[in-house]
This record gives structure tokens, C-alpha cells and sequence, in this order.
């Protein structure tokens, strides 16, 4: 079964342990909803991956990490 | 809990109270035989209009009273941000309900088709609808609580 991680947790400590609430609002979603995404309960769109990633200055796949298990 | 995901509990809890309306008002509509002339399906159409304004009102109240003790009780802010995330989650709901109104409407027609009365089949659309809400609510807060 293919398991998706992500390293926002990370990013967000990187980037000045900056808040769920503060990213939500950057990328237009609710601190839910990154608190989803983070804990593995929530695969977030294309599109809000792609803004989660530019918003860190990162690509995705730094941010997303596919394991094909 | 997102704003949403606290509508969705509101709602579940407003079904309850409005599914035991329903059914309090329509039971005793049965017993007392209200339903049983030449005009008991508009009697009973009347009647069924009537509780959906309230249900209406009930849910609208229940909505602030929830937000208003959410407030005191969290302390929290609204955020009524609806994103994606509540729009997939709403879509399972949708889909739930719509298998549920669709057993309400087949069994009604089975119902007709088997000789039972125009109003016990409008009674199982109207069950189907009013559970199917309730059960779509139930798979979205479980969708809220374990993930998508």
C-alpha cells in the first residue's frame, strides 16, 4: 500500500517555528486542515501542494515523500 | 474542531431533535386517524411543510447556541474558512445521503407496488431523506475524526 510523509513539521520548525495557523492562513486553508495533512489523516491536492512548496521555497517531493511500500 | 466540522456536529444533533419531531407529530397524526380521509395526504402534506419551517428554525437556533458556547467554552474565534478539505469531506456526505434518499424512494415505490397506502410510501421517502442526512453527517464527522 503506497504511504505519502511530509516534512511541514520540519519546514515550519526551519522556518522560524513558524505556526500551523500562521502557514493556513499563507496558503489559504484552515489550521485543520494542516494539522491533517501533517498527522497523514488529510492527501492535500495538487494545487495546495504546490503552494505549501512554494510557500517554503521548496519542490514538492521535499516536501511530499512517496514510499511504494 | 474546524468551524465545519462543528456545523456537522450541530446538524447531527439538530436531525436528532427534528427526526423525534417528525416522528412524535406523525405518529400521533396515525393514531388519531387524521391521515385516513379523502384529504389525509394533504393534510399530511400541510403538516410535513409546517415541521420543515421549524426544522429550519431549530437548526438555525442550535447553530448559534453551539457557536455562542463553543466561544465561551474554547475561548476560540470562528474561523469560517471552508477549504478543500471540508469539500471533500462534504462530498462524502452527499454521497451517503443520496444512496439513503434513493432507498427511501425505491422502498416507497415497493411499498405501492406491494398495496400499502400513498402516505406510508411518502412517510419512507421522507424517512430516507431524514436518515440519509443523519447518516451523511455521521460519515463526515467520521471523515473529520479519522482522515480521508
Amino acid at each position: 500500500m503506497a504511504r505519502i510523509e511530509n516534512t511541514i513539521r520540519r519546514l515550519r520548525f526551519d522556518a522560524g517555528e513558524m505556526t500551523q495557523k500562521d502557514l493556513a492562513a499563507r496558503v489559504g486553508v484552515t489550521r485543520q486542515t494542516i494539522l491533517a495533512i501533517e498527522n497523514g489523516k488529510y492527501a492535500p491536492t495538487l494545487e495546495l501542494a504546490f503552494r505549501i512548496a512554494r510557500h517554503f521555497g521548496v519542490g514538492v517531493e521535499d516536501v511530499f515523500i512517496y514510499h511504494d511500500d | 474542531m474546524s468551524h465545519e466540522e462543528r456545523n456537522v456536529l450541530t446538524e447531527i444533533l439538530a436531525n436528532a431533535v427534528i427526526i423525534g419531531l417528525f416522528m412524535w407529530f406523525l405518529v400521533a397524526g396515525h393514531a388519531a386517524g387524521r391521515f385516513d380521509g379523502p384529504d389525509g395526504v394533504q393534510v399530511w402534506a400541510v403538516l410535513v411543510l409546517k415541521l420543515i419551517g421549524a426544522s429550519i428554525v431549530i437548526g438555525i437556533v442550535l447553530a448559534i447556541i453551539m457557536a455562542i458556547v463553543w466561544r465561551v467554552v474554547t475561548g476560540e474565534k470562528t474561523e469560517v474558512t471552508r477549504d478543500e478539505r471540508d469539500r471533500a469531506i462534504s462530498g462524502i456526505g452527499w454521497k451517503v445521503q443520496g444512496i439513503a434518499t434513493a432507498i427511501g424512494v425505491v422502498g416507497a415505490v415497493g411499498s405501492l407496488a406491494l398495496g400499502h397506502e400513498v402516505i406510508t410510501a411518502m412517510n419512507l421517502i421522507l424517512a430516507g431523506c431524514a436518515f440519509g442526512d443523519t447518516g451523511g453527517n455521521l460519515a463526515k464527522l467520521h471523515a473529520y475524526q479519522r482522515g480521508l
